[in-house]
């Protein structure tokens, strides 16, 4: 079995495990929690594996740290900016 | 700049695949600020409506939602066979790999325009003509804004997405690209583009149809 098979596989389990958490009745927050930690487990997957991002050079990862920081930049002080109004 | 491809060796066909590499990361870097920029509001106002996103995500379709997931997931699987494929000299394979991406990706957009059209005959509809009873006021509008724009920005990618690997499926099954990296850059692009509209369905898919 190839490696983007058995990716393919673990991504359908975790796919399967987001979507038994929604019937859970878990907290807002913590279905949040959950549902998004699992999605950059997965996104984290597709990048490395099927992106081919693990045999990628330094160079091209770096962009990806760095999109990744920014995002979170954006994301956080845009999100604190509207919430704090 | 076409005497770039003329005289070109070995060795510089190898950097220029690398950098066309290179310069994709950028370009779906800058992609993902556009996704972050909705999910930044999407947070800030799911703190300022609780109730209103909540309902909005129990008014979502769940099912088509996730069976969306999954078809974006199996298509994203089919593309990078297809690489691994076009890799082993079997371009008939990678192109039907990448077929089948493609028409996952048109099975997607039906599914989401059923989804739209089900939204609107509700009176869920972006702007002022807003009149969807279960959710009423400022919170529901914003929902629903958010929810087409963010999913709308998505299903754009995901039109774009079918166009090229439908390209690349087409210059596949012609043998236009051949299992050296200089020679399969295009199909790499085109699948690298493709798993990026992945990634962010993977994150759009709980936000608007699970976490109540």
């Amino acid at each position: 079995m190839s490696a983007a098979a058995k990716t393919f596989g673990a991504l359908l389990a975790l796919t399967a495990a987001t979507f038994g958490l929604s019937f859970a009745g878990l907290p807002s927050w913590a279905g949040a929690a959950a549902a998004l930690a699992i999605a950059v487990a997965k996104a984290a997957l597709v990048a490395a594996v099927f992106m081919g991002l693990s045999r990628e050079r330094a160079s091209s990862r770096l962009v990806l740290v760095v999109a990744a920081l920014l995002v979170a930049i954006l994301a956080g002080l845009g999100a604190a900016d509207v919430a704090t109004r | 700049m076409s005497h770039v491809a003329l005289e070109r060796g070995p060795r510089e066909a190898e950097v220029h695949a690398r950098s066309a590499r290179l310069g994709m990361w950028v370009f779906l870097g800058s992609e993902a600020m556009l996704f972050a920029a909705l999910l930044a509001l999407y947070a800030a106002y799911r703190a300022a409506y609780p109730g209103a996103f909540a309902a909005g995500v129990i008014h979502s379709e769940r099912l088509m939602g996730s069976v969306n997931t999954v078809a974006l997931l199996t298509a994203s699987w089919l593309a990078a066979e297809a690489l691994e494929l076009v890799k082993g000299a079997r371009p008939r394979a990678a192109s039907l790999a990448l077929a089948g991406a493609a028409a996952l990706g048109v099975v997607f957009l039906a599914l989401k325009t059923v989804e739209y059209a089900r939204h609107i005959r509700l009176g869920a509809v972006p702007g002022p003509g807003y009149a969807f009873a279960p959710i009423a006021g400022a919170g529901g509008k914003v929902y629903f804004a958010l929810y087409y724009a963010a999913t709308g920005l998505h299903a754009l990618h995901v039109a774009i997405g079918v166009c090229v690997l439908g390209w690349v499926a087409m210059g596949a099954w012609r043998g236009r690209y051949g299992p050296r990296a200089e020679e399969h850059a295009g199909l790499e692009m085109g699948a690298l583009y493709w798993h990026f509209v992945d990634v962010m369905w993977l994150f759009l898919w709980p936000l608007f149809y699970l976490v109540r």
